[in-house]
């Protein structure tokens, strides 16, 4: 069972990432199974999803384990409980994890819940996972994924909200449903800051938001224009990209005017002074 | 424009290092500009703020790539409005998008700031609206500290007031900012930091967007004694960093009470203190 769920994810992403090119590339798959298109939150009529080439390749890439640093997948995840009301005025209350509305007016009405996740991370997908165990038909539960970004330099600027993606689920029993985040979305975290509302239709312990649960990836950023340290580890060097991220947050200044020594050899002294940088280390 | 941004901040940083100090030091220059004061959080009228000699050679803490590691860059905290806890369930507000407002009451609400253990705590930022149309204080930010500790006897919680700021005018979108005393280091285990904003005003034209805080990694200073002390006494270059890791778990030395500094360090080694240091893992 988790495997398949670990390699249903692994699809998710490399779907979209064939849904959001023009044409499917050669080699690529086309998804046909309603079941299938519909987990991955596609219509269950979809016709033009496809599952990349080379894609089961990346099998370990599981989901199963949430590696935080390097190139893997980490996981910010919301408990239903953690979630904030839009208004006093919609009554809730929470189960161990979950959350429901007991608010019995109409309408819909929202959990918020903020999203906090590396800067300079990728930010792939939010899957909202809950209940819909009432009989009523038609969406239920919808997700909506926000980024809300604010200047204040050099003039207060007026918030911009933007609608990364929304899905709505009719689901009966548990579910889940993945809203993507549209590709190359870098997480600012100086200007910008991430929410996921849940929005319930009926109240009722039979419709309930169990947790939702964002995925991102480190990434290491494009190289700059210019070179830091001209005299060795120019644009063209094949790790200037790498030299130039460590220089930008402070962890090297280099081995003399200009250079970074790229070829000499490290002592075991000198990775400390990397390594005690990189991280911040500090003793109790 | 993010360059603009970038030595605004650095500027926050440096000109309240020098507004704590009794006494600007030769070099300083005096900040005048009454809109200026007035975006740094300052009165219009201040007369003893200071840009800190060297301030401007500090402009690569570019806040506009929010880059988490090293020690020379920023990290970000964001709580978003509707993320804020109101201080009672007896009075009301609604979240407006991803902003708070108070419908009744006097209010007030908490957001815990979660930051890095041992990272240096710099500054509070708060954006919000004031469009009511009254003059004097609408809207008042405030950071706290809570220690507690829990062995080998329970005390009381200690709070702390680090600072505070204010929106003093009907001003349409503002940000204003707490700068927290020099040298406030983020201790975890013991303690807990909470942004409070009290709003003083019903309605929608007094909202509260978001708290920032800014934190900055550090490597913490040399300890007394040397846990390698064959080869890395405590008057060694790189003692305070290679002292940094051992605490951390990262490395044990290469033999008793010894670490190698001047040896080479092979690709292996690497692996060994990248992994140890990232805590990477497999998948399950």
């Amino acid at each position: 069972m988790r495997r398949i769920r670990s390699r249903s994810l692994l699809l998710l992403f490399l779907a979209l990432a064939v849904a959001s090119r023009a044409v499917a590339a050669e080699g690529d798959t086309r998804i046909t199974d309603p079941d299938l298109l519909a987990r991955l939150g596609c219509p269950r009529d979809a016709r033009n999803v496809f599952l990349a080439r080379g894609a089961v390749l990346h099998q370990e890439a599981s989901p199963s384990a949430p590696k935080e640093f390097g190139g893997d997948v980490g996981w910010t995840t919301v408990l239903g409980n953690q979630h904030h009301s839009t208004s006093s005025s919609f009554g809730y209350d929470a189960l161990e994890g979950s959350i429901y509305r007991t608010y019995p007016g109409g309408g819909f009405t929202g959990f918020d819940a903020q999203l906090e996740m590396p800067g300079g991370a990728l930010f792939q997908h939010v899957t909202f996972f809950g209940r819909d165990d009432n009989a009523n038909p038609g969406e239920q539960v919808r997700g909506d994924v926000w980024r809300v970004c604010q200047a204040e330099f050099p003039g207060v600027g007026p918030p911009i909200l933007t609608l990364l993606g929304s899905v709505g689920s009719a689901d009966t029993g548990n579910f889940t449903f993945t809203v993507f985040i549209p590709p190359g979305e870098v997480v600012r975290n100086f200007t910008c800051g991430y929410y996921a509302r849940t929005l319930f239709s009926s109240p009722g312990l039979e419709l309930q938001l169990h947790k939702i649960r964002a995925a991102w990836q480190r990434q290491v950023s494009a190289a700059p224009a210019t070179a830091t340290f001209p005299n060795d580890t120019p644009t063209t060097h094949p790790y200037f990209r790498f030299v130039e991220a460590l220089a930008a947050s402070g962890i090297t200044s280099g081995c003399g005017p200009q250079s970074f020594c790229p070829n000499a050899p490290i002592t075991r002294g000198e990775m400390a002074v990397f390594l005690s940088v990189a991280l911040g280390l500090h003793f109790p | 424009m993010p360059r603009i941004g970038s030595k605004c901040l650095t500027l926050l940083v440096f000109v309240l290092a020098v507004a704590s100090r009794a006494v600007a030091a030769e070099g300083d220059a005096l900040i005048t500009d009454p809109d200026l004061l007035a975006r740094l959080g300052f009165p219009r009228d201040a007369r003893n703020v200071y840009l800190a000699r060297g301030a401007l050679l500090n402009q690569r803490s570019l806040p506009s790539s929010p880059e988490e590691f090293g020690t020379q860059d920023f990290g970000w905290t964001t709580v978003l409005g509707n993320q804020h806890h109101p201080d009672t369930s007896s009075q009301e507000f609604v979240s407006l998008g991803f902003s708070i407002s108070r419908l009744s009451g006097s209010m007030d609400f908490f957001a815990q700031l979660e930051m890095p253990s041992g990272a240096l705590l710099q500054h509070v930022t708060w954006f919000g609206l004031d469009d009511d149309g009254n003059v004097g204080v609408q809207l008042e930010g405030t950071v706290f500290r809570v220690c507690q500790t829990g062995f080998p006897s329970v005390g009381p919680p200690i709070v702390t007031l680090l600072g505070n700021g204010n929106s003093s005018s009907a001003s349409g979108d503002f940000t204003f900012v707490v700068m927290v005393p020099p040298g406030e280091v983020v201790r975890n285990l013991t303690c807990a930091y909470v942004a409070r904003t009290r709003l003083d005003g019903v309605g929608p034209e007094l909202q509260l967007r978001k708290v920032r805080a800014g934190w900055q990694r550090q490597v913490s200073p040399a300890p007394v004694t040397a846990t390698f002390p064959n080869d890395v006494p405590t008057t060694h270059p790189y003692f305070r960093f290679i002292e940094a890791l051992a605490s951390a778990g990262v490395t044990a030395g290469c033999a008793p009470q010894s670490f190698c500094p001047a040896n080479p360090i092979t690709r292996g080694e690497m692996a060994v203190f990248l992994s140890a240091a990232l805590g990477l893992h497999f998948p399950d």
